[in-house]
């Protein structure tokens, strides 16, 4: 099967909510990513990925109840599909073969 | 804790409803009050609005929309094109295509108006179209008024109907690009 290519910020949400599990959703995401690389993430371009992902069968979704804390409003919770994990992989694959080898310095 | 108000209605009107309740309801989550929250706040609201407009724009409610504007605007001007003859029998020949032409941008008018007015009151979409549906009628009798004995009573109805009508279609248009939270 030929899969999309992911976009940098496509890879990074699929494996924040691949991390994350259960509890991945919009706010999640984002502080996970955010802690990760050290940059400011706005809320709506998480959204907009996560659409973008759904659209694509990499992510699903499912409304949940939301607390006091967030005045009631509903949780919006998302889940990496299978094809989402294929495609994580196939890109994360891609790009260490294209690394491999070269001289970066100290990455780790 | 009480967000600021001005960027949870900015972040609101740009948002697509499927995404609007949710990403507000994060947003609430992480606002924590003071000075340097409320910064980070307009940050994520100003951060937000590309995004939410790029969004907006891929959605099939945005091409449902679109379609649906264009198809209108092939309705109304084939609705001018039959009314202006018939108008002609009631009406003296130039009045009859003035007040066609105005019917025709009345509902044109009414039904960008319905769009635009859904989408920028979020909270209470069909309530704002009522709103602006019942000021455009008002407007149409006012100017009817103004320019009194043209026109039939029967024609004058149509044009006071059809503007707030569209303003409501545009509304219903604008609802059925909503979208389900579940997959």
């Amino acid at each position: 099967m030929t899969r999309e290519f992911l976009g940098s910020f496509e890879q990074l949400v699929l494996a924040a909510l691949a991390r994350l599990g259960d509890d991945a959703y919009g706010m999640s995401v984002r502080t996970e990513i955010s802690e990760r690389t050290e940059r400011e993430i706005a809320i709506g371009a998480v959204y907009a990925t996560l659409e973008r992902l759904e659209t694509k069968g990499y992510a699903c979704s499912h409304s949940g109840q939301g607390g006091p804390e967030r005045e009631g409003k509903v949780k919006r919770y998302y889940e990496i599909t299978r094809a989402g994990r294929d495609a994580l992989r196939d890109s994360v694959r891609q790009l260490n073969s294209l690394v491999l080898g070269l001289n970066l310095g100290n990455i780790t | 804790m009480n967000s600021p108000r001005l960027a949870r209605w900015i972040l609101a009107a740009f948002l697509p409803r499927c995404v609007r309740e949710a990403a507000i309801g994060d947003l609430e989550e992480g606002y924590a009050g003071g000075s340097r929250t409320r910064l980070w706040y307009w940050r994520q609201v100003g951060g937000s609005i590309l995004p939410a407009i790029q969004m907006r724009w891929k959605s099939p409610g945005v091409l449902r929309i679109g379609a649906a504007a264009v198809s209108s605007y092939l309705v109304v001007a084939a609705l001018v094109a039959v009314l202006i003859p018939l108008a002609g029998a009631f009406l003296p020949k130039w009045d009859a295509i003035l007040w066609t032409v105005r019917l025709g941008g009345d509902m044109l008018a009414g039904l960008i108006g319905g769009v635009v007015v859904s989408v920028m009151v979020p909270m209470a979409p069909r309530r704002a179209a009522g709103i602006f549906a019942v000021f455009l009628g008002l407007l149409s009798v006012l100017s009817a008024w103004a320019e009194p004995g043209t026109m039939t009573v029967s024609y004058l109805a149509f044009l006071i109907l059809a503007g707030p009508g569209c303003v409501m279609l545009g509304s219903l248009i604008c609802g059925a690009g909503k979208r389900s939270g579940t997959s």
